[in-house]
């Protein structure tokens, strides 16, 4: 199967697995609890926006991103809206759909 | 009799049941001898741990006469036990007989009630726990004891014994009293015996650690190089060495400290020369090692050593407003940076998260009641089985152990070792003085109503109770009090206890103001 690229914003990677290693490697940098710092935040915007719920994770605005637990122990991204409410998505969401 | 009373020699029974030993638990035979000698009240009984004592007390009120008729103090502190903590919660349905059990955990307004009733002869039992002999000023006229021992297992050193045995013997205007050992020849019980009374001298914990040998030097020559999982008897050394260490700290030398002149000079020499490699190592400034009792100036270091090398935004250092979403999590990454720099306060690991929720339930300002409810309801939800005397003792014990001491005592510290690395990195915008998180975390409060309301002579309990009444989060003492005083005469149409209502008439109303709160009831 052909490598299939995928971009967030101007950030281009030939192949899939290229983009779900960069995401992962943004995730691996925060602890939980943590805020994602302002360019790690516009990335991550472009990137929700490939999320096949993309409409519904983003709702009325996002204002900032947060690393949050998951379950079982583990940790990943979360949205947070202009409404005050918060919903986690997977980052590898946004490149496999 | 003798002239000044106090004949305090222990009465030993041996105690053979006719049914054969094994038949009759511990507990069992305790409540027996306590119901059988203690009806006239005054009766305390000692029980090894707060678990113990439920049931021991559970025990003697099952062998009490059923009660002639109520008594409004007595009913007034179920309704708060019930209110307070749990409907089920089994404190209230003994003080209703006259029966009741004290530890430490327990809410504070909640046990001096219980103190009070047991002083005025209402409650004729109290079962207590090690938790009397450190500072609860508490007489009886009979004191039963089966092998006690102090905190986790240890044997009661006799100083302690003798503590609480002469408690017997001060009850009101009568001057002898009664201590009842039980199976006084039982090894198991008394492995030295019951100790003889004579004086014994008050020894300093920080000289009774000394006084071990080369313990403590070999544990500060040890300290900076081993991780402290390595180390043996951390928990005896920790807070002596940390001590040691600040005021080596404060005046460049232990040898003019006043305990170095009740140790032999080769010692604290010893001691020195591991202190001075030790303060070698150490930029922390002493006031800051001083605010921090028990807290080792080395563990600050090795915190401030981890901010510098921290390579996220020193926003995320800081904890998060606890309304916010990323809240929880934060203080989960807080209270495991503190663990692997500054002390291991929060362990287990695996219980970290739990740790967590109650130090965020506790700064919202949740009522016991509704943690506890939390947990019940947990639970339910995952299918776990639960007994509820123990998870109401286990939340308690998690608020009265992490969110009231070793949460405020760690992360005020690590707060301090913060600002300390935010001023050295130009980033004191970050640094927000409105109050600081121990007193929040002492209080249990994160609002200014709730914080005026405790500044005002408030127990949390009633603070609480009266918060959820109160819709505003920024009331100052003023504001408090004037919310109060627009409602005298309207309170008791709250559903709030009689005991709280009381409190809040005798802090917030007691200046010349007649109005009697209570007068309708």
């Amino acid at each position: 199967m052909p490598a299939k690229p995928i971009s967030f914003g101007d950030l281009h990677f030939a192949k899939r697995g290229d983009a779900i290693a960069f995401l992962n490697a943004i995730l691996q940098k925060y602890d939980v609890g943590d805020k994602v710092s302002a360019d790690d935040s516009k990335t991550l915007l472009d990137a929700l926006a490939h999320h096949p719920e993309a409409e519904s994770k983003i709702g009325c605005g996002v204002v900032s991103f947060s690393v949050r637990s998951a379950d079982f122990g583990t940790k990943c991204f979360w949205v947070n809206r202009t409404d005050g409410t918060t919903e986690k998505f997977s980052h590898k969401a946004c490149v496999l759909a | 009799m003798e002239p000044y009373g106090k004949a305090r020699r222990p009465i030993s029974l041996n105690w053979q049941a006719a049914s054969g030993e094994q038949t009759w638990s511990v507990r069992k035979k305790l409540a027996f001898i306590a119901a059988a000698v203690g009806e006239r009240g005054g009766t305390l009984v000692y029980a090894n741990g707060a678990g113990e004592a439920e049931e021991v007390a559970d025990l003697i009120c099952q062998l009490l006469p059923p009660p002639v008729d109520s008594d409004a103090e007595l009913s007034e502190l179920a309704d708060l036990a019930r209110k307070g903590v749990h409907p089920n919660f089994t404190l209230a349905s003994l003080v209703e007989r006259g029966v009741a059990f004290h530890y430490g955990n327990m809410p504070s307004l909640i046990r001096t009630e219980v103190e009070r009733l047991f002083r005025n002869g209402k409650i004729r039992f109290l079962v207590c726990t090690s938790t009397l002999i450190e500072g609860v000023n508490l007489s009886c006229r009979t004191i039963v004891v089966r092998g006690p021992r102090k905190g986790k297992g240890h044997p009661m050193e006799p100083h302690d014994f003798w503590n609480l045995a002469g408690r017997a013997g001060r009850w009101g205007n009568e001057f002898q009293g009664n201590i009842i050992c039980i199976d006084p020849n039982d090894k198991s019980a008394w492995p030295t015996g019951v100790p003889a009374r004579s004086r014994y001298p008050i020894k300093r914990e920080s000289d009774a650690v000394l006084d071990d040998g080369d313990g403590m030097a070999n544990y500060l020559a040890l300290r900076a190089s081993t991780p402290l999982a390595e180390l043996d008897d951390v928990e005896k050394y920790e807070q002596v060495g940390a001590y040691l260490l600040a005021t080596y700290l404060r005046l460049g030398s232990i040898s003019q400290a006043n305990i170095a002149k009740r140790h032999s000079a080769t010692k604290i020499a010893k001691i020195e020369e591991s202190l001075a490699t030790l303060a070698s190592l150490v930029e922390i400034d002493h006031e800051i090692a001083d605010r921090h009792p028990g807290v080792s100036a080395l563990g600050l270091q090795k915190l401030l050593l981890a901010f510098r090398a921290y390579e996220g935004d020193p926003e995320n250092l800081l904890p998060a407003q606890v309304e916010s979403a990323d809240s929880f999590d934060r203080f989960v990454t807080i209270m495991h940076r503190i663990n692997d720099h500054l002390y291991p306060a929060f362990e287990p690991e695996g219980l970290v998260r739990l740790y967590v929720l109650t130090v965020v339930h506790w700064l919202k300002g949740y009522s016991l009641a509704k943690m506890i409810r939390g947990g019940i309801e947990w639970h339910k939800v995952n299918g776990r089985s639960y007994k509820l005397p123990l998870l109401i003792r286990q939340t308690m014990e998690r608020v009265e152990q992490i969110a009231r001491f070793r949460a405020p005592k760690y992360l005020s510290a690590y707060m301090d070792v913060l600002r300390i690395h935010l001023t050295e990195i130009g980033r004191t915008d970050l640094i927000d003085d409105e109050i600081d998180i121990g007193t929040q975390l002492e209080f249990g409060v994160s609002t200014r109503t709730l914080l005026s309301l405790m500044e005002l002579g408030l127990s949390r309990m009633s603070a609480v109770a009266l918060y959820e009444k109160i819709s505003r989060d920024d009331l100052t003492k003023e504001g408090c009090l004037a919310w109060v005083s627009e409602r005298k005469g309207q309170l008791e149409l709250l559903d709030i206890p009689a005991i709280i209502l009381r409190e809040i008439q005798s802090k917030l109303l007691s200046d010349g103001d007649e109005t009697d709160l209570l007068e309708t009831q």
